[in-house]
């Protein structure tokens, strides 16, 4: 019985793989292609007129560009940190979610990286944050944020990668002795780099797999510390805040697992596997999502607390965040992000993957809007300049965002029909062979 | 001349069984698609070593990052020209963002080779491959020296649940 069922899933697993898999995918991938077009047009137009065919303009002097650095860098990292603690915790749950949360993390840390270069206005330059002295013999500043934008993204690309790599690894060396055609066997084999499975290479490979794991928690924290911590850094008061940083970090994680949530909903949806296993998947998968959504609810709600209990200020940040003229986009992300995923609490709706979809896109776009909120609503708010309109996005912003989507979509597109979407060896293994 | 005897096996235990009837006579190692219980990896695998090598290049990144910082923030440009105390807290992104990526390649290429990977030309690719193509397959191969071969080979080939014995130069 058990084989039987390993033999469905290592089926399903190597499903996209095979030649004549679904058309299903290929439209995905023509419309992803066509999102990257419009991402390389919206880049274009920026890198020939500048960030001046942006909305932005003072006081607004960020918008759709950080507002999606910083979900992205939040969807990478709540993805990351799933995939961290399945490895480590040897979790049930990892067999289904764990490929799909690595190739999540990694596109989402790529889409991450487009925003810290175009925002500088010159991207030319933007080797100017990398440690080295640039054209005038001057070191970029340890504590200007731009140097820990670089730090950041460079470590979490190379960090993810590590992990998917050696993860994959012994499934690209049984990829390549199945291999019927002659390329695909150099391809495999070379990626393999010579995996043979031996006793010695398992062991260390489980050693190897769990550390690397290891090292992802600590500076997912400590990267979604630094995007808030560019805000919080200022003077502008609604960010100036020792609060913001855990409030964006939780929130932003809860957004990376309702996207691995949602994923694995789509997974189940599309592909159909209907054992009492993978229902119990979407379940423990959606109280972790209730888990951080309840989270995030507090600190907001203790922020508001905190504010209710002070002195009554014209720079009042919650005020501000629920009553100012652009108050209606935070209230649109509280129900997205905050409301409608109290619908988890039903276990009905946590076994569903239609509602894992719903809810999971709902966190997504709500936290995505929490994200911009906290911008608009702090710089309407500024002490320098009031502003005379409120900010709206340009066409090639919206182009930068929603192609950036296109992006993410292709990469996880594109690792599906390279790599299995589940793990075969560890489906086929014990706990107690994994774990040396 | 060392020859390498490979067995193919198509059963788990008898794979398990055949490894440590050989492996105190010879070296002899176990492949296998997934982690075999109850198979003992060489003692030379170094698999403890691998925390202690990634725990030294977590601390030397974050030391390194920090100097620099130290380094290019008061010293080369000081940009506290107010008189400012340093101030370590905005050292400490970078720091750890290095620490954990130095970390993490560290264990990385120690596992590569410890394992002794990129290996693209083993010896056990040499041997037929069509036993690995099936679900379940398991070679055991067993380095001798070529007076001793035909033996090993017949030893092998008599074993119960071997499928196929194979010897590659």
């Amino acid at each position: 019985m058990a084989e039987a069922i390993h033999g469905t899933i290592e089926d399903f697993a190597v499903r996209p793989l095979r030649h004549d898999f679904g058309r299903g995918w290929r439209i995905a991938v023509a419309v992803a292609g066509v999102l990257v077009i419009v991402l390389i047009a919206g880049l274009a137009i920026t890198f020939l007129r500048g960030i001046g065919s942006w909305g932005t303009n003072m006081p607004f002097v960020w918008g759709l560009d950080l507002a999606s650095y910083s979900w992205w860098i939040g969807i990478a990292d709540g993805t990351a940190l799933l995939t961290a603690l399945l490895v480590l915790w040897r979790a049930p749950l990892r067999l289904a979610v764990n490929r799909c949360a690595e190739t999540m993390a990694l596109a989402a840390a790529v889409c991450a990286g487009i925003f810290p270069v175009i925002h500088l206005g010159d991207p030319l330059l933007a080797w100017w944050t990398a440690a080295v002295p640039t054209s005038t013999g001057i070191f970029p500043n340890p504590l200007s944020a731009l140097t820990w934008d670089f730090w950041a993204i460079i470590a979490h690309l190379i960090t993810v990668a590590t992990l998917v790599f050696i993860g994959v690894l012994p499934d690209l060396a049984l990829l390549r002795d199945r291999a019927r055609s002659c390329r695909a066997r150099k391809l495999y084999g070379l990626l393999a780099l010579g995996w043979t499975g031996t006793s010695r290479q398992w062991a260390l490979h489980a050693r190897a797999h769990r550390l690397v794991a290891l090292s992802m928690i600590p500076f997912i924290f400590v990267m979604q510390t630094v995007v808030a911590m560019e805000l919080a850094q200022t003077i502008v008061p609604d960010w100036h805040d020792s609060g913001l940083p855990v409030r964006l970090v939780i929130s932003h994680l809860a957004s990376g697992l309702a996207l691995a949530f949602c994923f694995a909903g789509i997974l189940q949806l599309v592909f159909g596997l209907h054992d009492e296993g993978e229902w119990k998947m979407l379940d423990q998968l959606g109280r972790l999502v209730l888990a951080a959504v309840l989270l995030s609810a507090f600190l907001v709600g203790i922020t508001g607390f905190v504010e209710f209990l002070s002195p009554a200020s014209r720079f009042d940040a919650f005020a501000a965040w629920t009553t100012s003229p652009a108050a209606g986009i935070s209230w649109v992300s509280v129900l997205l992000s905050k409301v409608v995923p109290q619908l988890l609490w039903f276990r009905t709706v946590r076994l569903r993957p239609f509602w894992a979809i719903v809810i999971g896109m709902s966190i997504a776009v709500g936290i995505w809007i929490d994200s911009l909120a906290i911008l608009i609503i702090g710089l309407e708010h500024d002490l320098l300049v009031q502003p005379g309109t409120i900010y709206v996005p340009t066409w090639p912003e919206l182009m930068i965002l929603f192609g950036s989507m296109g992006l993410f979509l292709l990469i996880a597109l594109i690792f599906v029909r390279i790599v299995p979407i589940i793990s075969i060896y560890e489906t086929r293994a014990s706990d107690e062979e994994l774990v040396p | 001349m060392r020859v390498l005897v490979v067995a193919c096996l198509s059963d788990e235990d008898a794979a398990r069984r055949l490894h440590s009837r050989l492996r105190t006579r010879h070296p002899t190692e176990i492949h296998s698609p997934i982690p075999i219980e109850g198979v003992e990896p060489p003692p030379d695998t170094g698999a403890r070593r691998l925390p202690r090598i990634a725990a030294t290049a977590a601390v030397l990144a974050a030391t390194v990052s920090l100097a620099a910082q130290y380094y290019t923030g008061e010293l080369a440009y000081p940009v506290n020209i107010g008189g400012r105390p340093v101030n370590w807290v905005p050292y400490v992104f970078a720091a750890v963002a290095l620490a954990m990526m130095c970390s993490a390649l560290a264990a990385a290429i120690a596992f590569l080779r410890l394992s002794g990977l990129p290996d693209l030309r083993a010896r056990v690719f040499a041997a037929e491959r069509d036993c690995q193509r099936g679900r379940d397959w398991f070679l055991v191969s067993v380095e001798v020296g070529s007076d001793d071969c035909e033996n090993v080979q017949r030893e092998v080939a008599a074993f119960g649940g071997v499928r196929r014995v194979e010897v590659v130069p």
